[in-house]
């Protein structure tokens, strides 16, 4: 049976679906998971996808790290459940304090704040990414 | 209805690239007056009702843990508008 791995949907994450279609290209089945639910639906490992949840607003991840699925990501990760965030889902795991944040003495050192933003800039950008809009992607079998 | 107004900035020790980029603007601009930036938030929060000392203590608990995060941010101020 095929490894299930949940990728959350927050409102502003823009990744969710390509972070899906990479799970499935590593050989996965993804499953789709609701930032406002409870349910982790049972999955071997979670996905936090990159994007801009709730714009930003507040902090990077801030309001996004206190929505209920967290909770339940929260608890499966202290049990020793795999969570990879990426990007956005990085910035969620550094305000649940999951990943810890780091924080410099230093006029000349990154803060804690430089890293999410550095974190931020990588990835692809929405419209440029193929597999984020549905009618540019021209691969059935990779869905 | 009363407000409460809450005050964030970046710890001092940090570097806030934010306003440093400011900084770097306001040179570049050739403003001499001011020569560090540091930039913050500030909150506005409507009571319904009379702002209690358990209102305040309220709004004290909801900056340290929500409104900043303590590992880069100080809460400043907290008072009635």
């Amino acid at each position: 049976m095929a490894t299930r791995i949940g990728v959350v949907t927050f409102p502003g994450s823009l990744d969710d679906r390509d972070a899906q279609r990479a799970v499935r290209l590593a050989g996965a089945e993804a499953v789709a998971l609701w930032h406002g639910d409870h349910d982790l639906q049972g999955v071997d490992a979670i996905v936090l996808p990159g994007g801009f949840s709730y714009g930003d607003y507040l902090r990077c991840g801030a309001i996004a790290a206190h929505s209920p699925i967290m909770s339940e990501v929260i608890d499966a990760a202290g049990a020793g459940l795999p969570v990879l965030g990426i990007c956005n889902g990085f910035q969620i795991l550094v305000e649940t304090q999951l990943l810890p944040g780091a924080s410099s003495a230093t006029t000349t050192a990154t803060s804690c704040a430089a890293i999410s933003a550095c974190a931020s800039r990588t990835p692809a950008r929405p419209g440029r990414t193929r597999s984020s809009r549905a009618t540019r992607s021209s691969s059935p079998q990779e869905r | 209805m009363p407000t409460i107004v809450v005050e964030v900035m970046p710890k001092p020790e940090l570097l806030d690239p934010a306003g440093k980029a400011t900084a770097g603007a306001l040179a570049k601009q050739g403003a001499s007056t001011f020569t560090d930036v540091r930039i913050g938030k500030r909150f506005e929060l409507t009571v319904e009702g009379e702002v209690t000392d358990a209102v305040l203590a309220e709004a004290q608990r909801l900056a340290e843990e929500f409104l900043s995060n303590q590992v880069i941010e100080d809460v400043v101020a907290v008072k009635v508008a």
